[in-house]
C-alpha cells in the first residue's frame, strides 16, 4: 500500500518536473522568438542601410564625379543598384533623375535623390 | 448523325467570337491594388512603373516584380500570360529565378479586379484576392469599357444586344452565340472556370497538397534571397545615354537653385574668429597655416588646442617690455606699446599685475569662440580692455551661472594641477541693442573700470568669487559717440577651489590646520631651486593653513615643488612640476601622521594586553603553587 503511494508520489513528481521543464521551454522558446524577431528586424534596417549607401556611394562615385559619358555597363550595375533596395519612391526619384531634360531639372532631382537616400538610413 | 449535326453546330456557335472584333480597352495596373502574395516568394508588385504591365483584351505584357526573386516576364516568347478577352486568363509567365508560373487559375472580373491565384513549382500559390492582397487594373471586357466595339452605335451591356453580360468579351454579335466556358460565349457566367462552384470535398482535396507544401516549408530554411536578374533589367535600359548621363553637365554646381550651398562652402570665417585673427597676428599666422579660411573649417578647429598670448605676450612683439616670462603693469607700458593694445578685448592679469593669464581659444558646439583663462577662488584679478573709441564709462559685472563648469569642446592648456577661470564668448564687443542685458538678480558684483592716466587702457581689479562655479564678467562700453551707443564683452568665469592638506582616515578626509606650505621654485639664473619670491606677487611664501587645511598660489610659468611641514606629520616633499603662465597651484596634498602606530595601539588595547599578561601570570603562579604542594 505504502509502495503504492510512494511511487504515485515519484509519478507525481516526475510529471510535475517534467510540466515545469515543458513550461520553461516553451517560455524560453517564445522569448527567444521575440529576440529573433526583434534582431530580424534590426539586421532588416541595417541591411537597407547597407544598400542604400552602397549605392549613394556608387551614385556619388560614378555618377556625380563623372568627367566623361556614364557606360552602359555602369548604368546597368546602377539600375540594379536603385532596383535591390526595393524601395519606390527612390525609383520612381531615379527614374525622374534619368529622365530629366535640362540641367537644372537634374541639378534639383540630384539633390532630391540626395535627400532621400539620406532620410532612408536608419539611426538605431 | 442528328447527334454529329448538333455537335457540329454547338462548335460552330462556340466560334462565332473568335470572328468578333477586339476590345479597344488597353489597362494597366491600379497604382494601389498592385500586390500578388506567395507563401513562398512573398509579395509581387504587378504594378512597378519600370515594371510597365499592360492588360490587352489578349495578353498581358511587361514584368512584375518580385521583392526576393527579381523580376517576371509576364509575355516571354515561347509562351506568355494569355486573356480570353473576358478576363480570363491562360499561359505562362517566366522568372529568371522562378521558372514558369501558370496563370491558368486567374481571372480579371468586369470591374478589373484580380481573383483566383496562379502556381508555380519554385512561386508556390500566387493569389491576387487574398486578406491584404488585391491587384486591380482599367482594362475592362469588350461589354464594360465605354466603347462602341462593333460599331453598331450601341454601347456596352446592356445597351448592345450583342452583349449577354457586363463580362462579356464581344459586342461583335447580336445573336446570342450561348455555349460557356470556350474563349468568349455570349452567355459565359461571371464566373470563370477555375472559380465554378466545385464540391467541397474536391476543393479539399485540391487544397491539401498546398497545405502539405506549407507545413513542409515550416520546417525548411528560408531560401537566401537572389539577387534579382541583371538581363531583366538590361532590357529596360535604354541603349542610348539619357541626357543625365552624358557627362555635359556639372550635377552640383553654381546655379541660383543651389547658391546657398555654394555661399555656405565657400564662406570666410565667421567675423568673429576674423576679428580675432585681426588683433592677434601669432593667431593669423596660425589660420594661414593650417588653411583654416572658411566657415567649414570651423569644424577642424573643435579638436585643436589653441592658446592666445595673455596683455604682455601680445605687446612683446612691439619692443622690449620687460623680462621673458614675466607680466608687465599695464602702468608701467610705454605709450607706444600702449597703442599696439588689441581693443576690446578683455585681459586678466594677477599678483600685481604681474602675472598674465594664458587665453585658452575654444571653440563652443555653436562653432563661436570662446576664451578661458585659469585662476584660483578668492584671488584678486586685475582687468583690462582699451576701448576702440572714446567712452564715457566702462562697467563690469560678474554674474553667477552654474556650480559646475560647462563642458566644451577644447580643454584647458592646464595640466591636472591647475584651477580654470573661464572666459567665454569674450573677445567680440557686441553693440548692445537693449538696456544692459545683465541678469540683475544673479549679479554678485557690479564694478568700474577706471583709466586714471588716461592713455586709453581701462582697468579694475576684482576679487574672484570663493565659491567654485562658472560665473560671467560682462563688461559694458558706454561710447561717447551716441551713434555707437553701448557695447558689451561677455565673459564665462569658472572658478576652481583652492587646494587643501587632509589626513585620510578611512574613507573620511581630515583637514590638517597650522601646516606650514612652502612653494619652492627654479631660479633659472642659479639652476637651484629656491623660496618662490611670493611677496613681488602679492602674496605670502610660506602659507599657514587655517582650520579648512587650505592653500593655494598664483605663480608665473616655471618649475615648482611644493614642501609641507605640519607637527605631528611626516614632512611632505613634493615632485617638481611645471607651470605655464597665469595658472594656480591647488594640489590636495595627503600627509602621513608620525605617530601612526598610536592609532593601533589605543588605551583599550593596553587595557587588554596589561589584562592578558596578568591572566598569564596567574596561571604561572598556580603552577609553581601546584608543583610545591606534590613536593
Amino acid at each position: 500500500m505504502e509502495e503504492n503511494q510512494s511511487k504515485k508520489a515519484i509519478l507525481g513528481l516526475i510529471i510535475l518536473i517534467l510540466l515545469l521543464t515543458a513550461f520553461f521551454f516553451v517560455s524560453k522558446y517564445f522569448s527567444l522568438q521575440k529576440e529573433l524577431k526583434e534582431t530580424k528586424t534590426l539586421l532588416e534596417a541595417q541591411k537597407i542601410n547597407e544598400k542604400t549607401l552602397e549605392f549613394a556611394k556608387f551614385f556619388t562615385e560614378k555618377v556625380l564625379k563623372a568627367e566623361k559619358e556614364v557606360d552602359f555597363e555602369t548604368r546597368l550595375k546602377l539600375e540594379n543598384a536603385v532596383r535591390n533596395l526595393n524601395d519606390e519612391e527612390i525609383l520612381s526619384q531615379w527614374q525622374k533623375f534619368t529622365e530629366s531634360q535640362t540641367e537644372i531639372e537634374a541639378q534639383n532631382n540630384v539633390k532630391d535623390l540626395l535627400e532621400m537616400l539620406v532620410n532612408k538610413i536608419k539611426i538605431q | 448523325m442528328t447527334g454529329l449535326k448538333i455537335g457540329l453546330i454547338w462548335i460552330g456557335l462556340m466560334s462565332l467570337p473568335l470572328l468578333a472584333l477586339a476590345s479597344t480597352t488597353d489597362g494597366t495596373i491600379d497604382s494601389t491594388y498592385k500586390y500578388a502574395w506567395s507563401e513562398n516568394i512573398g509579395w509581387v508588385n504587378f504594378g512597378t512603373a519600370a515594371g510597365n504591365v499592360h492588360i490587352t483584351d489578349s495578353a498581358l505584357t511587361g514584368y512584375a516584380w518580385s521583392e526576393n526573386y527579381g523580376w517576371i516576364n509576364l509575355n516571354p516568347s515561347t509562351s506568355g500570360v494569355k486573356n480570353n478577352g473576358e478576363g480570363a486568363l491562360s499561359g505562362q509567365a517566366w522568372g529568371e529565378n522562378l521558372g514558369w508560373i501558370n496563370f491558368s487559375g486567374v481571372g480579371i472580373d468586369y470591374n478589373g479586379n484580380f481573383s483566383g491565384s496562379a502556381s508555380g513549382t519554385v512561386s508556390g500559390r500566387v493569389s491576387f484576392d487574398c486578406a491584404n492582397c488585391q491587384v486591380k487594373t482599367d482594362w475592362r471586357p469588350a461589354c464594360n469599357n465605354s466603347v462602341d466595339d462593333d460599331s453598331d452605335g450601341k454601347i456596352d451591356y446592356p445597351n448592345d444586344p450583342g452583349c449577354n453580360s457586363a463580362g462579356d468579351g464581344s459586342e461583335g454579335s447580336d445573336v446570342h452565340s450561348g455555349g460557356a466556358g470556350g474563349s468568349g460565349g455570349g452567355f459565359m457566367p461571371e464566373v470563370y472556370p477555375s472559380f465554378k462552384a466545385e464540391p467541397t470535398i474536391t476543393k479539399l482535396i485540391a487544397a491539401l497538397p498546398q497545405a502539405l507544401e506549407t507545413i513542409l516549408q515550416f520546417f525548411k530554411p528560408e531560401l537566401p534571397p537572389v539577387k534579382p536578374s541583371e538581363i531583366s533589367i538590361k532590357e529596360l535600359i535604354p541603349k542610348e545615354t539619357p541626357l543625365t548621363f552624358r557627362g555635359k553637365w556639372q550635377l552640383l554646381t553654381y546655379t541660383l537653385e543651389n547658391l546657398p550651398f555654394i555661399k555656405f562652402t565657400l564662406a570666410p570665417l565667421p567675423k568673429e574668429f576674423r576679428a580675432l585673427a585681426q588683433k592677434f597676428p601669432t593667431l593669423k599666422k596660425t589660420f594661414e597655416e593650417t588653411g583654416v579660411a572658411r566657415l567649414i573649417d570651423v569644424e577642424r578647429l573643435k579638436p585643436i588646442k589653441l592658446t592666445l598670448p595673455g596683455l604682455t605676450e601680445s605687446l612683446r612683439p612691439y619692443g622690449p617690455i620687460g623680462p621673458e616670462g614675466q607680466g608687465v603693469p599695464v602702468a608701467r607700458l610705454s605709450p607706444a606699446i600702449k597703442k599696439q593694445l588689441p581693443s576690446e578685448i578683455v585681459f586678466a592679469k594677477t599678483g600685481g599685475q604681474l602675472i598674465d593669464f594664458d587665453i585658452a581659444l575654444s571653440v563652443t558646439e555653436k562653432g563661436k569662440p570662446q576664451q578661458k583663462i585659469a585662476t584660483i577662488s578668492g584671488k584678486s584679478l586685475q582687468l583690462a580692455v582699451k576701448p576702440d573709441k572714446p567712452v564715457k564709462s566702462v562697467k563690469g559685472y560678474v554674474v553667477f551661472k552654474s556650480k559646475a563648469s560647462r563642458p566644451t569642446s577644447l580643454e584647458l592648456p592646464l595640466n591636472s594641477l591647475l584651477a580654470s577661470l573661464i572666459f567665454a564668448n569674450p573677445v567680440f564687443a557686441h553693440p548692445q541693442e537693449k538696456p544692459v542685458r545683465v541678469e540683475e538678480k544673479l549679479v554678485l558684483l557690479e564694478f568700474e573700470y577706471t583709466d586714471p592716466d588716461a592713455d586709453g587702457i581701462y582697468t579694475a581689479e576684482i576679487q574672484t568669487p570663493v565659491i567654485e562655479g562658472e560665473y560671467e564678467i560682462i563688461t559694458v562700453m558706454d561710447f561717447e559717440d551716441l551713434e555707437l551707443g553701448k557695447k558689451e564683452i561677455r565673459l564665462i568665469v569658472v572658478v576652481d577651489p583652492e587646494g587643501y592638506l587632509y589626513e585620510k582616515d578611512g574613507d573620511k578626509e581630515t583637514r590638517i590646520p597650522g601646516a606650514i606650505v612652502s612653494l619652492f621654485w627654479l631660479n633659472p639664473e642659479t639652476k637651484q631651486y629656491e623660496l618662490w619670491p611670493a611677496k613681488e606677487y602679492q602674496q605670502e611664501n610660506p602659507q599657514i593653513t587655517d582650520a579648512t587645511g587650505k592653500y593655494s598660489f598664483l605663480v608665473p610659468e616655471g618649475s615648482y615643488y611644493l614642501k609641507v611641514e605640519a607637527p605631528a606629520y611626516l614632512i611632505y616633499d613634493g615632485k617638481p612640476f611645471q607651470v605655464k603662465e597665469g595658472s594656480g597651484i591647488h594640489i590636495n596634498i595627503e600627509l602621513k601622521t608620525k605617530y601612526w602606530w598610536l592609532k593601533v595601539v589605543d588605551w583599550k588595547i593596553i587595557l587588554l594586553i596589561l589584562f592578558a599578561f596578568l591572566l598569564l601570570y596567574n596561571f604561572y603562579r598556580d603552577k609553581l603553587r601546584e608543583r610545591q604542594t606534590i613536593k
